[in-house]
């Protein structure tokens, strides 16, 4: 791994726990995210890829644990039960310096493309109704959709829809950016076109978090890949570790379903 | 019916001005009526578990009572409460319609709110708007535009509705067509010229709302 210790984590997990009634979908889980650095979650689904990703910008709020952002805690939940969360402003603060990317893109229909970005920049931000213009075009022509500016999210295809997506997130100018399986409800022939955007982020030393099932991407952006299942983390480090030499079972039995189905897939 | 076209060439002038209150009436009143509505809706679906329920508990009394003994209730039993609050029929009637529909739009406009997909305000939140903002500028205008279309009926039905308003001696078309069978005894020809009316006003609205949905189904 590379500079393993140089850098303090930016993100951090210390024994988590989170349920839905009788479902246990996170239990004690500890990890830390660097600055910089690229994290690939695979596992299948229900393995709690998702609420990880969701805790972190407290769209769930844990049972149990507690998660630093730039060593401050911002949800912190004891044993006994006492607890301790952002105020609500802070938390809103806390909230435009994580970009969350959803699996369903969730663009607002009501919104041009132009709007979708600008909203936050101006009612959040408070920026210059010219300078958002400006910058608003120059995030699309990034992710080659600048003639979409006028466009209706409806009008879209799916790739483009979470490319549009990526940026209004970007636009925020986060610190981290979290990926929740950006690609799993796309047409195969558009999935290339988010990847794509996707592979230039960490050239900017974005952290980003991602949870997803396209294996061959993971090795080739991944920092370092996290295995889970059922709620636990089973196995974590470089992409040459987990993907061609994993130590545990479970991992070894995981990534053969999934290239087994690949296989299937484009036979 | 000898003379049925004289006679409602002569008539039909006052059942007009009559219809001319039930359009101010029912229009005022789906305004106002919209407005409340959609901030008891909203009260409805907040967090704030008080104001829900004080929200729950005004539609459950308006919806379940009669708009006649709400109309009564403003216009004769007030009164006698306090002089102050002795209003004309109009405003009585006004009042007393806007706070019947009122209801029913909150129901309206509760559906509308809680029919917007969860993630809306997941993505807004995660941008970083505070719950007030996200429904500000997410969740309300998506909420709006379905709300136009059952809107519309609510505004169809508010036409006919008005009518009671006949029994607080407001001259709308009802009473009106009313005063003038008081003075003719021709039955049959007003209330066909009565019925007329309110079928064309209906149908108007009927129009209208059809051209709101085609609009509203553009982004969609």
């Amino acid at each position: 791994m590379k500079e393993e210790k140089v850098s303090p984590p930016i993100l951090e997990f210390k024994n988590v726990y989170k349920s839905y009634g009788d479902n246990h979908v996170l239990k004690g889980i500890d990890l830390k995210i660097k600055k910089g650095e690229v994290v690939v979650l695979i596992g299948s689904s229900g393995s709690g890829k998702t609420t990880l990703l969701r805790c972190i910008n407290l769209l769930v709020n844990i049972d149990k644990g507690e998660i630093l952002f730039n060593n401050i805690p911002v949800i912190q939940i004891e044993e006994n039960g006492s607890k301790s969360l952002l105020t609500n402003n802070k938390l809103n603060e806390y909230r435009t310096e994580i970009g969350f990317v959803f699996q369903h893109f969730n663009l607002f229909p009501h919104l041009t493309v132009n709007k979708n970005i600008a909203l936050a920049l101006e009612k959040i931000k408070g920026m210059d109704k010219k300078k958002i213009k400006e910058k608003v075009k120059d995030l699309l022509s990034w992710v080659g959709l600048e003639s979409k500016y006028d466009a209706y999210p409806g009008q879209l295809s799916g790739g483009q829809k979470q490319r549009v997506a990526i940026v209004r997130a970007l636009a925020m100018e986060p610190i981290a950016m979290l990926f929740d399986e950006p690609t799993s409800a796309l047409d195969p022939e558009t999935v290339g076109d988010v990847l794509e955007v996707m592979r230039k982020l960490p050239d900017d030393g974005m952290t980003m978090v991602i949870a997803t099932h396209e294996m061959e991407f993971a090795r080739e952006v991944a920092d370092r890949i996290v295995f889970m299942d059922k709620g636990v983390i089973v196995e974590q480090g470089t992409p040459l570790e987990i993907l061609n030499a994993p130590k545990e079972l479970r991992t070894r039995e995981f990534l053969s379903r999934v290239l087994t189905r690949r296989r299937l897939e484009s036979s | 019916m000898p003379g049925f076209i004289e006679f409602s060439v002569t008539y039909l002038p006052y059942l007009l001005k009559g219809a001319l209150i039930t359009i101010e009436v029912a229009a005022v009143s789906v305004v106002l009526g919209s407005i409340l509505g959609t901030l008891i809706g909203m009260g409805r679906v907040s967090h704030i578990f008080v104001l829900s329920k004080i929200c729950q508990f005004y539609i459950w009394v308006i919806r379940g009572t009669p708009l006649l003994l709400q109309l009564f209730a403003i216009h004769f039993a007030l009164p006698t409460l306090n002089e102050a609050l002795t209003f004309p029929p109009f405003v009585s009637a006004t009042i007393a319609l806007t706070m019947n529909s009122a209801a029913y739009i909150a129901e309206i406009a509760r559906g509308a709110i809680q029919s917007i997909d969860k993630g809306q305000m997941e993505a807004s939140r995660s941008l970083g708007f505070n719950h007030r903002q996200s429904m500000r500028y997410i969740i309300v205008p998506q909420a709006f535009r379905r709300m136009l279309p059952p809107l519309g009926n609510e505004c169809i039905a508010l036409i006919k509705e008005s009518s009671l308003v006949s029994t607080i001696a407001l001259y709308d078309l009802l009473r009106t067509g009313q005063q003038i069978i008081s003075s003719t005894y021709r039955y049959i020809e007003i209330f066909t010229l009565v019925g007329v009316i309110y079928l064309i006003l209906t149908s108007i609205m009927s129009c209208i709302v059809g051209i709101i949905e085609k609009r509203v189904s553009v982004y969609e």
